[in-house]
């Protein structure tokens, strides 16, 4: 079954991923990170991913902005189509890989910001000349222009006393003010598109909390989209428009957020929503309960990835043939035999 | 995924914990075995070491006897074939000899109708194998009796073959003797600063920083130049061993020491502690065996720099001396343009010392690859 | 950046004192001391010896008191009237012979550390960023054979290439009309040719170690977040390679100075030994030969000294371009 390419007939859709692939080739064999998603994202909106640990987020995430080539991946197969400031849709899989084309897009129309503020910058320059470079390599303005840019982005991520920050090194700002100067640098050029990997994770609660609020404003601000990566079904519940799952390379299941909470599906989303605390700041036991671990993804389970996990398992289909996508409703797609007439 | 497999891992057995243990030997050894170069280095350095004990054995001459009929004579090149045909017998061609007036030197040419043929275990002068068995059998030889120089002879018409097999003695010895110095001392030091830390570590990384910002060789030409004069051969071998392993010791000690700074934070090292293992115990039982492969990788890699110093030493006549023969007591036949350019075979030595330095180099470099986990 | 300077100041100055200390017990450590050599050597050659030679000598180097006292004079000798102590191979002041030896020495082992980093830099960084190709092989196949060529060796090998196919001796620092000329910039041009042999012997054998270091450490940065964050900015390959993760290779690099430094003068010695430069080398090995004792240990120290003072150099350029250290 040809999923329908809506990119093409709906101006609202900004991003299209169509049957993405993404390999890496090891010596232990092809790790197949992306194993064939696809997925829509409309402008204005939050997209939460989840899933646990080693399901290809973060591989998806690169494969979007084709920074996977040089880490040893390769986009094996499917397209990438996003809409460009001009109207024009590109399929970002097939342009050549570090060329013209696509670092014009990487920073100036798609933002990536990443888990680790500690380590995101380089400790060598200031984080005002990391941020003018990037505004620089983009928009053809002097430096003192730029370094005003700079300034004002500080202060819009609100970074107190933005004019001095600015030539601070990143060693000398706190990881939540680093990670507020990432945003900064990744909003530099008013992308449409932003691609927040964790950005939270890695900092203490207090201040996720602010860096999480201070996205949301943003987002809104700049009329943007934001897809959201994390392993926290607690922030997704509060940001996110939609919910991607993402179970072994795959999309199991994709529904606005009220109904993953409300009405999940897909068991493998029924497991992870169980198994959200109930009692607001108890430990997080997030995917905990779910029996047995993540396979590898060098050596994906046939039929349905996460059969071997699955409650509702039907032998002879589950472990054989791969489930579909399928609608449910206007927004809610699962691929689950439970759910699949298609055949 | 590391977290995953972590906890994964607490959960286990100790029967199959202990089977994981020794996988990681055989991991690394597999490893090892993956390194191309450092597997056939590692035969390269067996076949010096068994040249090296077997030195009377394999030279076909006495390396001391003078021969003046051969003085400065060139490399004879074994042939299996030449104008008059092939032979399956391997042969040498013999020299004719020509005198330049002028200079008065020999000047030698082969016979290309002479054949001198070559056969494996001849009989030839006595010799003591190990000082211990005497015998006469030599590993090659010609049968005729005459001599044969496969590498030339020097001013003195020595054999140069001969004595690089006995120079192969005395300088992988050197090397391995410094070496074993140098890790005691290293071990020793280098494992008291990262054992106890503290004051003793800073004093200790002091003194090796110092010692690693000197320039190392007119340290150890200085030391060497003090040897006096009138010692006998085997004192002033040791006194240059000795020499070599004080300076050599510097980069054990940091190896060693980083080594135990790393594994004294590790939790099995304080469980062994608070079960009431006495220190001693705790160093040798639970803490040498998991840093013995980067070690033994350090170790390696130590012994063609102490190789390579007594080479410069020597070659420079400040470390080993005549009659003893080495490497470097060798070259030093060559130190001067002039014997270079009539005698290239004299540089045949430094031949052996690269082949050697290179061979013991790759297999340091394939066992730090394997000692290290990180590596794939 | 102060309180670092200060103490990289400091322990260059231990560091110094601590050499001194090793340079004087390499003089003392020969049996007997330099004068009676001295006197042995003048009755030997038949000379008459002076007894008010001896005496004054005796006292001015303190002979006959304990050896910490001949060490303090040896320094302040040294520190007040820059007097090094008494050749007698020469039989003249060891300040007179060296300081023309050492500003060569100096040039000499500059000439071959720019030499091997103008090499070693590019080749390290091709060698990380194509990893495992054909080429990386081969630049770290030729740089073990560097490692485990003995300099002198090197020398020895080139110079026969170059006697055999060109008839020249590439020896000494100066061709024959030259030596005693005074200088001008033929002399300087004639200095510079002879250089190159020398320079590329000395300068390969510190090579290989710099590009297998340069080469570990751009492999590590290179997996760095922050390249990954760079990339992502839109950035071309060869501007961010370079602004980024060689940016960062290059300054543990610099820290390399510290052992490279003391490896090339040390290389040095011998290969000057070998073609017969003028610099301290074969003056040096004459003197420890015949165990000139105060020359050999002044050698020591100056090398030594100047040694520490490059590698303090490079700390403090190190911490000139790396703001981590600088701001600490
Ligand atoms: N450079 C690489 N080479 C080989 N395999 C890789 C590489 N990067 C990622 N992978 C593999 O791809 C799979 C997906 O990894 P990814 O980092 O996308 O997971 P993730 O969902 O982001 O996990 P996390 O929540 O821990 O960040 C994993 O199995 C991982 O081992
Ligand atoms: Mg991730």
């Amino acid at each position: 079954m040809t999923q329908p390419i809506r990119i093409h007939n709906d101006p609202g859709v900004i991003l299209e991923l169509l049957n993405l692939r993404t390999v890496f080739e090891t010596r232990g064999g092809t790790v197949r990170a992306v194993n064939g998603i696809s997925f829509y994202t409309r402008n204005d909106t939050v997209l939460g991913v989840v899933g646990e640990s080693g399901c290809g987020k973060t591989v998806m995430a690169h494969s979007i902005l084709r920074t996977v080539d040089p880490m040893g991946g390769k986009v094996a197969d499917g397209n990438i189509f996003f809409r460009r400031k001009n109207g024009e849709v590109v399929d970002i899989a097939s342009l050549p890989s570090e060329g013209r084309q696509l670092r014009s897009l990487r920073g100036s129309e798609i933002s990536m910001i990443f888990q680790e503020p500690m380590t995101a910058f380089s400790p060598v320059y200031t984080i005002g000349q990391q941020i003018m470079e990037v505004i620089t390599l983009h928009q053809k303005i002097p430096s003192r222009q730029a370094k005003a840019k700079a300034i004002e982005m500080l202060g819009r991520v609100s970074i107190p006393k933005p004019e001095v920050r600015v030539d601070a090194y990143p060693h000398q700002l706190s990881g939540g003010m680093r990670q507020r100067a990432m945003i900064a640098m990744a909003l530099s050029c008013q992308p449409k598109l932003l691609i927040a990997d964790e950005p939270t994770t890695a900092l203490d609660v207090t201040i996720q909390a602010q860096i999480l609020e201070l996205m949301v404003a943003l987002q809104r601000e700049f009329e943007m989209n934001i897809i959201m990566i994390t392993h926290d079904l607690g922030v997704i519940a509060e940001l996110a428009t939609d919910v991607v799952v993402m179970y072994l390379g795959s999309i199991v299941e994709k529904a606005p957020v009220g109904e993953v909470y409300s009405n999940p599906k897909h068991p493998y989303t029924k497991a992870l929503q169980e198994s959200i605390p109930r009692v607001e700041g108890s430990v997080s036991k997030k995917l905990a309960t779910i029996s047995g671990s993540v396979p590898s993804a060098k050596n994906i389970p046939p039929g349905c990835p996460f059969h071997p996990r699955c409650r509702e398992f039907m032998q002879g289909q589950c472990d054989v043939h791969v489930p579909t996508l399928e609608t449910l409703s206007a927004d809610h797609t699962v691929a689950c035999w439970l759910y699949g007439g298609g055949e | 995924m590391a977290q995953n497999t972590q906890g994964v891992e607490a959960t286990k057995d100790p029967k199959q914990l202990r089977y994981e243990t020794a996988s990681q030997w055989q991991l690394m050894w597999w490893k090892f075995l993956d390194h191309k170069l450092a597997v056939i280095s590692t035969a390269v350095v067996i076949l010096l070491l068994l040249i090296a004990a077997f030195a009377e054995f394999v030279a076909p001459q006495d390396p001391y006897i003078h021969r003046s009929q051969f003085v400065n004579a060139p490399p004879q090149v074994i042939r299996f074939w030449d104008e008059n045909g092939f032979s399956l017998r391997p042969f040498v061609h013999d020299y004719e000899r020509e005198r330049d007036m002028r200079t008065l030197r020999t000047i030698y040419t082969f016979d290309t109708d002479s054949r001198i043929y070559l056969r494996f275990f001849v009989e030839g002068t006595e010799y003591e194998l190990f000082s211990l068995i005497p015998s006469s059998v030599r590993l090659f030889g010609t049968e005729s009796g005459e001599p044969v120089f496969l590498f030339g002879a020097d001013r003195l018409g020595r054999d140069l073959f001969s004595r690089v097999i006995y120079g192969t003695r005395i300088s992988m010895t050197i090397g391995f003797i410094g070496v074993v110095l140098s890790f005691v001392l290293g071990i020793t030091i280098g494992g008291l600063a990262g054992y106890y830390g503290g004051i003793i570590d800073t004093i200790v990384q002091r003194i090796i920083e110092l010692l690693m910002s000197i320039p190392t060789i007119p340290l150890w030409m200085g030391l060497a130049a003090a040897v006096p004069r009138d010692w006998s051969n085997v004192q002033v071998y040791f006194a240059i061993t000795i020499i070599l392993s004080l300076i050599g010791w510097t980069n054990l000690a940091r190896v060693v020491r980083s080594q135990f700074l790393s594994l004294r934070e590790e939790d099995f090292v304080m469980a062994a502690q608070l079960m009431g293992a006495s220190k001693f115990r705790v160093v040798f039982l639970h803490m040498l065996p998991s840093f013995i492969s980067y070690v033994i990788a350090a170790v390696t890699l130590a012994i063609p720099t102490m190789i390579l110093t007594e080479t410069a030493l020597s070659f420079l006549g400040l470390g080993l001396r005549p009659p003893t023969i080495s490497w470097g007591v060798l070259l030093q036949e060559a130190q001067n343009i002039r014997s270079v350019a009539l005698t290239p075979w004299l540089m045949i030595p430094g031949l052996f010392v690269v082949i050697a330095v290179l061979s013991l180099n790759f297999v340091g470099d394939g066992l730090r690859d394997a000692a290290d986990p990180y590596t794939q | 950046m102060l309180a670092y300077l200060l103490r990289r100041s400091v322990w260059m100055l231990v560091t110094i004192v601590l050499v001194s200390m090793l340079s004087f017990i390499l003089i003392q450590l020969p049996p007997g001391d330099f004068l009676s050599t001295y006197i042995a050597q003048l009755s030997a050659s038949g000379q008459q010896v002076d007894a008010a030679e001896v005496a004054a000598l005796e006292a001015r180097y303190g002979l006959d008191r304990p050896v910490y006292v001949q060490y303090a004079m040896w320094i302040r000798g040294i520190v007040t009237r820059g007097d090094f102590g008494q050749s007698f191979q020469w039989n003249r002041p060891v300040s007179d012979l060296i300081w023309e030896r050492v500003w060569f020495t100096v040039i000499l082992s500059g000439a071959s550390f720019v030499f091997s980093w103008v090499v070693a830099i590019p080749i390290g960084i091709f060698s990380a960023v194509r990893k495992y190709s054909v080429g990386d092989y081969l630049f770290t196949f030729l740089g073990f054979i560097g490692l485990s060529t003995p300099n002198f060796l090197l020398a020895l090998v080139l110079m026969w290439l170059l006697y055999i196919n060109f008839g020249v001796s590439p020896g000494g620092l100066f061709s024959q009309e030259y030596i005693d000329a005074p200088w001008s910039l033929a002399k300087v041009w004639d200095m510079l040719q002879h250089l190159i042999v020398p320079v590329v012997v000395i300068g390969t054998a510190g090579t290989a170690g710099l590009i297998r270091t340069l080469r570990a450490r751009l492999l590590d940065e290179l997996n760095r977040p922050y390249v990954t964050t760079a990339r992502a900015k839109g950035l071309s390959a060869w501007k961010l390679l370079i602004r980024y993760p060689v940016r960062l290779a290059i300054l543990p690099f610099i820290s390399t100075v510290g052992w490279v430094l003391p490896q090339l003068v040390s290389g040095g010695i011998i290969v000057a030994i070998v073609l017969n430069l003028p610099t301290v080398g074969p003056m040096l090995h004459r003197s420890l030969m015949s165990q000139d004792m105060y020359l050999a240990g002044s050698f020591i120290l100056i090398i030594s000294v100047l040694t520490v003072i490059g590698t303090l150099v490079s700390d403090l350029l190190l911490a000139w371009l790396d703001p981590r250290i600088r701001y600490e």
